[in-house]
């Protein structure tokens, strides 16, 4: 086993993470034994109202990780395969773009923790997100927390 | 039988799970929890143990079990039995938690505070007044936040820039 995926794997295992499991805010689809590094699939859940499924999948590649970035992609799990775009979650407010699929990477997130939207946008999204722009020292978890962020608005 | 606990503290701000038992008494988690270094150093003053979101500590001759404390469940370790909490948006406001509260629920009583509306609530975070580069996780306690021995935190109601190109 790789570095990179001892480390994912061993990170998985993590209060940090699996508090997250806990709450039902996310989780490994499938298990950890059947990962086929350096894809990983994991869920995010989300605010119904926002998006119906209350769920999403996001397709990793986690090569590198966690010195480089992860990038990842939404994902339909029954058909295994990228997730069409007119299932993507359509957001308003400042976390519109995170979803969107009109740039030229279409399997990636817009943002600033992922490994291709930062390609490209260190000036200025480094100094406007530096608690999300990717460190080597940040888990699998800071990803996931920025999508529940973006997937679950504070409800008054 | 085994049960793991999410252990809070200023030292451990993102849980970490310990090792416990039923027919363990609060003392004793107060033990294990301080030799696997929740403090981060010597221990001063009274150490108070919380259930998530609730207000009054425990006694620490009570076993788990009577107290409820089950497999998985958040506990706080902490000197102080309230943290006052200042938020700052437009003017200041400030209000007093246990420090097992969530910042989730700081962040909602903030947003009241300052009669935000919905749209405005919706993506704000709450950061530390000294360091406005890192939000606060929202499912982490206020009380790990708190300055040691000044039993208080100041903090910034904000919203990210909006993502673009």
């Amino acid at each position: 086993m790789s570095p990179d995926e001892r480390l994912f794997k061993a990170h998985l295992e993590e209060a940090f993470f699996e508090s997250g499991v806990d709450a039902g805010k996310w989780g490994l689809h499938g298990e950890a034994k059947d990962i086929a590094w350096p894809h990983a699939v994991l869920w995010v859940a989300a605010d119904p109202q926002l998006y119906g499924p209350g769920k999403i999948y996001l397709r990793f590649d986690l090569t590198g990780y966690p010195v480089a970035a992860p990038t990842s992609c939404p994902w339909n799990v029954a058909a295994n395969q990228r997730l069409e775009d007119a299932a993507w979650p359509k957001l308003t407010g400042k976390f519109k773009l995170v979803f969107r699929y009109d740039w030229q990477i279409k399997n990636a997130l817009y943002a600033p923790c992922d490994r291709l939207a930062m390609n490209g946008h260190q000036d200025p999204w480094e100094k406007q997100f530096p608690m999300w722009w990717w460190q080597p020292t940040f888990t699998i978890v800071k990803y996931l927390r920025f999508v529940h962020l973006c997937l679950n608005p504070n409800r008054l | 039988m085994v049960q793991k606990l999410y252990i809070h503290s200023q030292e451990w701000v993102e849980p970490k799970l310990v090792d416990t038992r039923a027919d363990s008494t609060v003392k004793e988690l107060v033990e294990i929890v301080i030799a696997q270094g929740c403090f981060g150093g010597q221990v001063e003053g009274e150490v108070l143990v919380f259930i998530e979101e609730q207000e009054e500590p425990l006694g620490h001759d009570q076993t788990l079990a009577q107290c409820e404390i089950r497999h998985k469940h958040h506990v706080h370790i902490h000197h102080c039995k309230k943290v006052k909490v200042g938020v700052f948006y437009n003017s200041e406001r400030h209000e007093v938690f246990a420090p097992s509260t969530k910042v989730k629920r700081v962040l909602h009583w903030a947003i009241n505070a300052f009669k935000l509306t919905p749209a405005e609530a919706a993506d704000k975070v709450l950061v530390l007044k000294g360091n406005p580069n890192a939000e606060l996780n929202p499912d982490t306690h206020i009380g790990s936040y708190a300055k040691p021995h000044q039993c208080a935190v100041e903090l910034c109601l904000v919203a990210p820039v909006e993502i673009n190109g």
